[in-house]
């Protein structure tokens, strides 16, 4: 595909994705999670991975630390570049040495990302411990208190356990761990989708902010277009295993292209229009474990033709590193009716 | 947590009285007259009359049993019908053999069982996993009995390596016997092994461990093992009780003097103050192993540490 196009001009590079193919092999038929997924990530940039739930973002991002739970999980095809090196060839202690210490994630629940029996402070420690060659037992528990007051909480908390934390003070924790050897690439899943709301903002708020500070760059899972809004730099939305979409913030959000990115946002409520009833996006995501001929979004897409259910899309250019998968735009006139009413 | 280890302790209370009231009312409903296993059974019908006087048998139940309390607190547990010996001297003469037993059995049976354990849960579904799983199958469907007695041909009789009974040649004469309990409580614990492992190795905090760049082997013994303690050591606790209370099986086969042997003899015998003696002592140490095993999960989880503190 087009992958060397994407390049987000100027920027050094420091991930980009190949083609990536990843399959789980279960008893129930093999699910194809993604089917050749291309990306690439700026220094310093933030991309966020938009989708529905089963569309292949947390695999695409467990790619990235070759973390892929296997079984059942297989990484059919690709290669993921860091800093040029594949990932997927690296040795068990390469990717030892670089997870955590190159990318670091933070995951989507803080009840559950923390191991109950140790303390946040050990937790903290062992990545330092595990990234910092020669550093002493107490010079790794100084610098998690440290790593503590740099989120937020109090290095005399060090010697708690996460089960006397709350949500967000948990995710505070899990953010002060993927931050403690300062990697060059953050991959956050979902971080404040298990928090409330007010939490949520004061987490975004943190995460910029040592982004900035530790110059590093970022992809943001999420599914909530406001939180893309608010950090992202560019946009990747995904369906069914695949990019359907990749531009700049702009162009996602002010020149949508593709129909199931326009469905995403005219399922939002219209802050102008509260009597109006939502506009979901009819259908439901396709079954991953049946391959399609054509467009996965095709069955739900209110512009498909015929056309769209014979071949995949391929990725095509729209101008300035934006990118749509979508058969429609062989007919140079046409245009998406984003914020229309739908029919019916 | 002192507050709570006492107050479990004063628990222990109801629980004697409870155990010694269950134990004195069945000996008393069981068939068989105790005086017969005092006098020889040819015994003049005087002789008979008196020793029972003697032996208080005549009282009613309630006023036996209210004798038997009150001595009881005041620090004695009577004397055996038969041997006429101290019934807490006795027991505590074969505790020892019985600790040994149960320890090395339940030694034996961790060293077996945890790592076949870890091994069929990190390797699910594979022959590892099905060979260990069937084999410890095996052996908890396997008669104890049966199983001392397999070892015992083999081991004692073939081939000459261990004595095939009593306790006269220390370490050599507990081998058999504590391979014959412990096998046993390895098949379950390895079970329980492998099940507890199975749930933790799934666990959000095993990604996060390794996404820090944590080895696999480490994830999986210091991370996921800490977090499959508890339930591993529920069963061991429960074990290791089970056992100190007498393994009669294994120690019958074995001829081995322990406190199991003891209890079932006496009962053969009618030796009521030694049964109910003997009861009471290991239901005192089937508590405290029960209670020690509570403390420990204070030591492996964090969060029922702070539960103890608020108790």
């Amino acid at each position: 595909m087009n992958k060397e196009e994407h390049k987000t001009s100027d920027v050094e590079e420091i991930l980009n994705i190949k083609d990536l193919v990843v399959d789980y092999e279960t008893e129930d038929g093999i699910i194809h999670a993604v089917n050749g997924v291309s990306l690439t990530l700026g220094k310093e940039r933030t991309l966020g991975l938009v989708g529905e739930t089963g569309a292949g973002k947390t695999t695409t991002a467990l790619s990235v630390l070759n973390l892929i739970p296997n079984p059942p999980g297989v990484i059919k095809n690709g290669e993921i570049l860091l800093n040029g090196k594949d990932v997927l060839k690296m040795t068990e202690k390469e990717l030892e040495a670089m997870r955590g210490s190159d990318v670091a994630m933070i995951f989507q629940d803080p009840m559950t990302a923390l191991n109950p029996v140790d303390t946040v402070g050990q937790q903290i420690a062992e990545t330092i411990l595990l990234h910092n060659e020669g550093i002493s037992k107490k010079e790794a528990m100084k610098r998690a208190g440290e790593m503590l007051e740099v989120v937020g909480i109090p290095a005399s908390r060090a010697s708690e356990y996460p089960h006397q934390f709350s949500g967000g003070m948990k995710q505070r924790v899990v953010i002060a761990i993927g931050l403690s050897c300062n990697p060059k690439l953050l991959i956050a899943d979902e971080p404040t989708t298990a928090l409330d709301v007010t939490i949520q903002a004061q987490i975004l708020d943190i995460m910029q902010n040592l982004k900035k500070q530790y110059q590093t760059s970022m992809i943001m899972i999420t599914h909530d277009l406001g939180i893309v809004a608010k950090v992202c730099d560019e946009v990747a939305v995904m369906y069914a295993g695949r990019i359907v979409e990749y531009g700049s913030l702009r162009d996602i959000f002010k020149r949508t292209k593709h129909p199931y990115t326009e469905g995403l946002f005219d399922s939002l409520p219209n802050i102008k229009e509260r009597s109006a009833r939502l506009n979901p996006i009819p259908g439901l995501v396709p079954d991953p474990t049946v391959v399609q001929p054509g467009c996965a979004f095709a069955p739900r897409c209110r512009y498909a033709t015929e056309a769209c259910k014979m071949a995949v899309p391929e990725l095509r250019c729209m101008g300035n590193g934006h990118y749509v998968a979508c058969s429609a735009y062989d007919d140079p006139n046409f245009k998406i009716r984003k914020g229309e009413k739908v029919d019916g | 947590m002192y507050k709570y280890i006492l107050k479990r302790l004063v628990l222990l209370i109801p629980v004697i009285i409870g155990v010694s009231l269950l134990v004195f009312s069945i000996m008393d409903i069981a068939e068989g007259d105790p005086v017969y296993q005092i006098v020889s059974e040819t015994a003049s019908e005087e002789v008979i009359e008196a020793t029972r006087e003697a032996y208080g048998l005549n009282d009613p139940f309630l006023v036996r049993y209210a004798r038997y309390m009150i001595n009881l607190c005041k620090g004695s547990m009577g004397t055996s019908y038969i041997t006429k010996q101290d019934v807490f001297k006795t027991y505590m003469e074969l505790l020892p053999n019985t600790v040994k037993l149960s320890l090395l059995a339940v030694v034996i049976a961790i060293i077996v069982s945890i790592p076949l354990g870890i091994n069929a849960a990190i390797h699910q579904n594979t022959w590892a996993d099905t060979g260990s799983m069937f084999t410890s199958l095996l052996f908890v469907s396997m008669p104890q009995f049966w199983l001392g007695l397999l070892l015992m041909l083999a081991f004692a009789l073939k081939l000459g390596w261990f004595p095939s009974g009593g306790n006269e040649d220390g370490l050599k004469s507990l081998i058999l016997p504590a391979f014959t309990v412990g096998i046993g409580l390895a098949a379950l614990m390895t079970r329980t092994t492998r099940s507890s492992m199975l749930e933790t190795i799934r666990q959000d905090y095993i990604t996060t461990a390794k996404a820090k760049g944590v080895s696999n082997k480490n994830a999986i013994y210091h991370h996921a093992f800490k977090n499959a303690l508890i339930p591993i050591v529920t069963v061991g606790g429960m074990q290791l009780a089970q056992v100190l209370g007498g393994s009669v099986l294994a120690e019958t086969v074995f001829s081995y003097p322990g406190v199991g042997r003891l209890i079932v003899q006496s009962i053969e015998r009618r030796d009521i103050p030694m049964v109910t003696g003997a009861l009471i002592l290991t239901t005192i140490i089937v508590s405290v192993v029960n209670l020690a095993t509570d403390i420990v999960y204070a030591f492996i989880d964090p969060r029922i540490k702070s539960q103890y503190a608020r108790k």
